[in-house]
């Protein structure tokens, strides 16, 4: 599989290469957008990851473009820590996952093992939002992408509670959110939290669960994350 | 001081220097030393009198050594209130070098626990790349300490070459980070000054940061006005026993109505909040106290350009 670098630092595009080669990848870096876009229309990589602050064009630039011209490519883009803003904007344009700088490696095979199994599906996944009970135990279901458009109102979060004290939210691994997702989740858990409930989200990969504590979700709700993998060699 | 700092007492030139009714300052801000060996500040004036029908001067000596302490404080707190608004892009930039060590040092261990065999080449590679770059961070560091530091209290010979290339190398990276490029035009037989060192950086870092303001502010409006590509120009000369700094951008300009007001305390055209509108006067403040002046010439729309003219120190 290829996977193209974006990033101005010659340094960090070392090491990355490295660490992909390692890992069976086709390495391509670029060291910045422009010349990125053209590395892109030439090798037509699965994955691409872009630095967000660079000289010229920026990466939620690189991004969008990208994701304009294919939208099967997996955008993975590396932020620096706690660079909420951008990290939501990024969310907006459709990126795959995000990575905090400095890069750990558990962050790097949890947004790789995400990036290949998106890029192996044919198209986005839709939104499902399936409802389970369990004794007094409140399941949701919650595969594609969580936007605005949640009917999880302060009503449903209401209703729900003088059902049972415990609710779970169950990621699927292809989970994904943008802002306005991210705004309701966050005022469904505050009226949970407020009430009195508990709430477990399940099944986040490692870099959700960086991004909902940079956005403060691991105050309202325990985050449990899902089980690590480590892209194969 | 000496009665020799009063000059020539010649009764032709007693009258020439010291006119009737007139207070002359003969030295502002000396450091002299009290009978108990402690240092203070002080301003000495003359003034021309009579006294039992002859001319004499009199002489006060005020202590000042408060005001200087004060002013000190001032022109710290401005610096450090520059140095926060920068903490994102500081932070950004020692997250460079911190990053390429991590992963440099995660691939190592993860070969390692894979027992895989990491190539010579590799291995040198990383092992150098960790080595510079906790150099670099360290750098980062070390730059940001000394500018941070509060001036001590006496003057030096100052190469303004050198406050240049410091300001560039803290903010070059940034200002790249913003589309704006900082190029560095230096007189390479510039004379020093006799000033302090972390002032004049302090002086260079506002003076540049303001021109990167007025650049941001005209590629955000949203016409055909608007540049893509900032430029701030930052040169020094010499002009016969003058030292010259000029600080030239191509970013918003300044209205001709407000020329007379930049230099004012608390004058600011920035949002509440943005700005104190204190830079530009302790800027002049510092300038001053170095016998040096300011001046400004500005196209609004197309930018300003600061120019700082000093006394070059003779050795």
């Amino acid at each position: 599989m290829k996977i193209l670098i974006i990033d101005d630092e010659k340094p960090t595009l070392s090491m990355f290469r490295l660490f992909l080669a390692a890992y069976g990848y086709e390495v391509h870096t670029a060291e910045n957008g422009d010349q990125g876009l053209q590395i892109f229309e030439l090798e037509k990589p699965e994955i691409v990851f872009t630095d967000i602050r660079m000289p010229g064009m920026d990466g939620l630039e690189v991004l969008d473009r990208i994701r304009k011209a294919d939208p099967k490519c997996q955008v993975v883009v590396i932020t620096g820590h706690g660079d909420m803003e951008r990290a939501l904007e990024a969310m907006d344009l459709g990126a795959s996952d995000f990575i905090n700088k400095p890069v750990e490696r558990q962050a790097l095979n949890a947004a790789l093992v995400r990036a290949e199994k998106r890029a192996s599906r044919s198209e986005e996944p839709e939104f499902h939002f399936k409802v389970e009970r369990e004794n007094d135990k409140t399941i949701f279901n919650v595969e594609g992408r969580l936007s605005g458009d949640w009917g999880g109102s302060e009503l449903q979060a209401a209703e729900v509670i003088s059902n049972s004290n415990t609710i779970e939210f169950r990621f699927h691994p292809d989970f994904s959110i943008d802002r306005a997702g991210v705004l309701k989740l966050t005022q469904f858990l505050q009226t949970v939290d407020e009430k009195g409930g508990h709430v477990r989200l399940t099944g986040l990969s490692f870099n959700y669960i960086r991004f909902f504590e940079m956005v403060g979700i691991h105050k309202m709700a325990q985050l449990i994350p899902g089980k690590d993998e480590e892209p194969g060699i | 001081m000496s009665l020799f700092s009063l000059g020539n007492l010649d009764h032709q030139d007693f009258e020439r220097d010291y006119p009737e009714g007139e207070s002359i300052v003969i030295s502002s801000k000396v450091q002299l030393l009290t009978k108990g060996k402690q240092s203070i500040f002080a301003n000495i004036h003359a003034s021309p009198a009579e006294y039992r029908d002859k001319d004499v001067i009199i002489v006060a000596t005020t202590d000042i050594t408060e005001l200087v302490e004060k002013d000190s404080q001032l022109i710290q707190a401005s610096k450090m209130t520059n140095l926060e608004k920068m903490s994102v892009g500081i932070a950004h930039e020692i997250n460079q070098p911190l990053n390429a060590i991590k992963m440099g040092s995660e691939y190592l261990t993860m070969m390692h626990e894979r027992q895989k065999e990491v190539t010579e080449e590799d291995l040198a590679m990383v092992l150098r790349e960790i080595s510079s770059q906790v150099n670099r961070a360290s750098q980062i560091v070390g730059r940001l300490k000394r500018f941070a530091r509060k001036a001590d209290f006496s003057r030096e010979e100052t190469n303004l070459n050198q406050c240049v290339n410091t300001v560039h190398k803290i903010l070059g990276r940034q200002l790249a980070l913003q589309n704006i490029e900082m190029v560095i035009n230096t007189d390479r037989h510039l004379p020093p000054i006799l000033a302090h060192t972390n002032r004049m950086e302090q002086v260079i870092f506002n003076l540049v940061t303001n021109a990167r303001d007025a650049v941001i502010e005209l590629m955000e409006i949203d016409d055909k006005t608007k540049i893509e590509q900032g430029k701030i120009v930052v040169t020094t000369f010499t002009d016969e026993d003058m030292v010259g700094l000029r600080v030239s951008d191509n970013g918003a300009g300044i209205e001709p109505d407000r020329m007379e007001t930049i230099f004012d305390s608390f004058f600011t055209t920035k949002e509440m909040g943005e700005g104190l509108g204190l830079g530009l006067p302790i800027v002049q403040g510092i300038v001053r106290d170095y016998k040096g002046t300011i001046s400004v010439e500005s196209r609004p729309g197309q930018g300003a350009s600061f120019q700082l003219l000093f006394p070059a120190h003779a050795h």
